[in-house]
């Protein structure tokens, strides 16, 4: 089984992110290609019709709902954006699929299994051309430099608004998602960040949690009053380790402190958060910040790691001895009724693509309850929100152990926890910047 | 005249011809990379994607990145003070160590291996055959806390508990950028002491030197150039080096510049005082680079 690494905001460093820095180790001033790459965009692009930047969204040319704060509606659950469409933009219905041509869709590294692929290239005759991302700003870079991709899986909630306003994204014709309408969950045949589906379909869900080795700390999140307090009271010094981005970083804090809604732009709550970690990095003699905790657990590097469910369902497919997997515990808080994080990426079309009809396809194909299993299975180690994978059974089928059946996220945890959403920009920068204190030491 | 002499009077291209692809490449990926950085550290962010724009024209240069980073460098407690410091202490005691592990064996492989200098050469130079992450992973594994150097340790009860290599020691990051760098150091130093004549070696001692002294007087001062190179070429690396630190020690108490360059490449919005962070070490690493090349210069000139 290849393992996988759920696509996050802005990875330090991650398994497969690390093999392609291999290449570069050792260079002296190694960054000079990053640069390169983070330039790949070229053109500054175009705020269309004016800017709304600091007004409510409602006279916003992209879009009505949201709150204001960036050039385009930023979406909020309690203020839903509908993003506007133009109809010379949508697929029309009832079209065959391109005949004789590649499809060429982004991914991020080992997120999308060769096998679904496979399947989609034998069912529609077609071929397909993969190409990766190692993390979702190059992935932007990528569709803003005017390559003729047609389809991206995994991009990011808080991308949708920006890649909209900049002209990259191709509505959806949900006649062609049948597998959608059927097999998704409820809650995003019309999401909050895009009201009516228009642009977006989603791709993985997850939640934010504890993972710990029980062998080696004996703590019960789910009995405490607050479950945060592991990392706060007594952590284990050197073997603690945090996620490596600035919005689960610092929203872990302020869960902590019961805050429900943590896309907070007040200074002084982010200030309070970084104090917060610093305190505890203090604590344990420095904290460790990484995507690698479904190796680090395992391998006993970390013995508590703030996590993402599917990492921590991809931990156990790391182990040498799989009854090792009785030392792994993961807890998310919210299913406690505690203030916690769960999210979701997205599949979207881009407008670029020659090839809307076959987009739409593969797009939809990956939520038959095949190809999602065999995708979760298989490859991505994160769960797709399809009806038939549920706690249960995942469970019963073997595929995830009993006592880590918590990784496993249900639609009713999207009821209990809290979104970290899209910042704006001045808002975003205060928390970087703290984050970049925080890694930084300062 | 030689015949390429010759052919270098009749045609003026000539010698312009055959340095056309070095300078090519020099432009393709020296020259154009440094100002892509140059236009990157002194443009803005675009408003929507948020993701740098570089500045291709000079005069719409932007210095505030470069100011707002210069002064987290120099002050206490700035966002780069630290890891400044910990990047010139840690290649500093790296190189030192290079040194004193190198040549001791480059003069033993030079001087001493005899019949068998291919073999200690190529013993010497297996490991480092292999990948340097994958020889990273493999010190991770010997130094974890069940690893096979706490195992040892504490079997010789020189360690009462595990030693916690990993977790952001000092020690073990030098140890790991003394290890991956060391090589650079031996090559230049063997081919110098290689080519010393024994005889020089041989009149010391004809003069009365003990070896020790024969050592000092004249071999050492033959090596000097050795030593500047190897030290030039082991630190130049080390001061952009991210990974170690990555991998073996990977907190905030030793941090070098190399991480403070990836971190904020990896955030777009920060791209630019990472930028701004390759012109520093730049600026900062050319005196070096001059001074090894007027060194060279003058050891060529004297040896004419």
């Amino acid at each position: 089984m290849a393992h996988a690494r759920r696509p996050t905001d802005h990875p330090r460093y991650a398994r497969r992110e690390f093999l392609k820095r291999a290449a570069a180790a050792g260079i002296a001033l190694p960054s000079l290609g990053a640069i390169l790459a983070a330039c790949g965009g070229g053109a500054q692009t175009q705020v269309g019709g004016g800017s709304s930047a600091g007004g409510s969204a409602g006279a916003n040319p992209f879009g009505t709902g949201g709150i204001g704060g960036a050039p385009y509606p930023l979406a909020r659950q309690t203020a839903p954006v509908t993003w506007n469409v133009n109809p010379a933009d949508v697929t029309q219905s009832g079209q065959q699929p391109e005949s004789g041509a590649t499809l060429k869709v982004l991914r991020w590294p080992y997120y999308l299994d060769d096998g679904v692929v496979k399947d989609f290239e034998k069912h529609y005759n077609t071929t397909v051309q993969i190409t990766e991302f190692s993390d979702m700003d190059k992935g932007l870079a990528k569709i803003n430099a005017g390559g003729d991709f047609d389809i991206m899986f995994g991009m990011n909630v808080w991308a949708v608004g920006r890649s909209i306003a900049a002209g990259l994204l191709r509505p959806f014709n949900h006649d062609y998602l049948t597998n959608f309408q059927s097999n998704v969950w409820d809650l995003f045949q019309s999401p909050f960040y895009d009201v009516g589906a228009n642009y977006t379909v989603p791709y993985s869900v997850w939640n934010t949690g504890i993972f710990w080795r029980n062998d080696k700390l004996n703590i019960d999140p789910s009995s405490m009053d607050n479950p945060y307090d592991v990392f706060f009271v007594d952590p284990p010094k050197g073997k603690t380790h945090l996620l490596a981005n600035a919005q689960d970083v610092l929203a872990m804090p302020m869960f902590h402190d019961g805050l429900t809604d943590v896309n907070v732009t007040d200074p002084a709550v982010i200030t309070k958060a970084k104090d917060d970690i610093t305190a505890i990095a203090q604590k344990v003699g420095g904290l460790s910040y990484d995507h690698v905790d479904y190796t680090d657990v395992p391998d006993g590097t970390a013995w508590l790691h703030q996590s993402w469910s599917g990492n921590a369902s991809d931990a156990v497919v790391f182990l040498s001895n799989k009854s090792d997997a009785d030392n792994l515990s993961y807890y998310w808080p919210g299913s406690g009724g505690h203030p916690a994080n769960v999210d979701n990426d997205t599949t979207v079309l881009l407008k670029s693509g020659k090839n809307p009809v076959l987009a739409h396809l593969m797009a939809d194909w990956v939520f038959s309850q095949q190809q999602s299993l065999a995708n979760f299975t298989n490859t991505t180690g994160y769960q797709m929100p399809v009806n038939s994978m549920t706690p249960e059974s995942m469970v019963s089928s073997g595929l995830v152990p009993e006592h880590l059946s918590t990784v496993i996220v249900s639609t009713d945890d999207f009821a209990k926890g809290s979104r970290e959403l899209e910042l704006a920009p001045d808002v975003d920068a205060l928390w970087q910047s703290a984050y970049a204190e925080l890694t930084a030491g300062v | 005249m030689s015949k390429e002499a010759g052919a270098a009077a009749t045609r003026p291209w000539y010698w312009p011809g055959l340095a056309a692809p070095a300078t090519v490449f020099l432009l393709l990926f020296f020259v154009f990379p440094f100002y892509v950085v140059l236009a990157v550290t002194f443009g803005s962010i675009d408003p929507i994607l948020r993701q740098p724009v570089p500045a291709w024209n000079p005069a719409t240069w932007n210095p505030a990145i470069l100011s707002f980073t210069l002064s987290n460098i120099v002050h206490t407690d700035g966002l780069y003070e630290a890891a400044f410091v910990h990047t010139f202490v840690f290649v500093a005691l790296a190189t030192l160590l290079c040194l004193l592990i190198g040549y001791p064996m480059a003069y033993f492989l030079a001087r001493r291996a005899g019949r068998y200098k291919a073999v200690f050469l190529a013993l010497f130079f297996a490991p480092f055959w292999i990948s340097y992450m994958l020889r990273l992973l493999a010190w991770r594994s010997l130094l974890a806390d069940d690893g096979y150097v706490n195992r040892l340790l504490l079997g010789l009860h020189v360690i009462g508990s595990p030693y916690p290599f990993l977790q952001g020691k000092p020690l073990t990051l030098v140890l790991g950028l003394a290890y991956g760098y060391v090589p650079y150091m031996i090559l230049p130093l063997y081919a110098t002491l290689d080519r010393i004549p024994a005889s020089l070696m041989e009149a010391g001692r004809d003069l009365g030197l003990s070896p020790a002294r024969t050592f000092l007087h004249v071999t050492l001062p033959q090596s000097y150039q050795a030593i500047l190179a190897g030290f030039v070429i082991c630190m130049l690396p080390m001061f952009g080096d991210y990974f170690t630190q990555q991998l073996l020690a990977d907190r905030a108490n030793t941090r070098m510049v190399g991480n403070a360059i990836v971190d904020a490449l990896t955030q777009p919005i920060f791209v630019q005082r990472g930028a701004a962070l390759i012109l520093v070490m730049l600026v900062l690493l050319i005196p070096p680079i001059l001074y090894y090349l007027r060194s060279t210069r003058r050891a060529t000139e004297l040896a004419r």
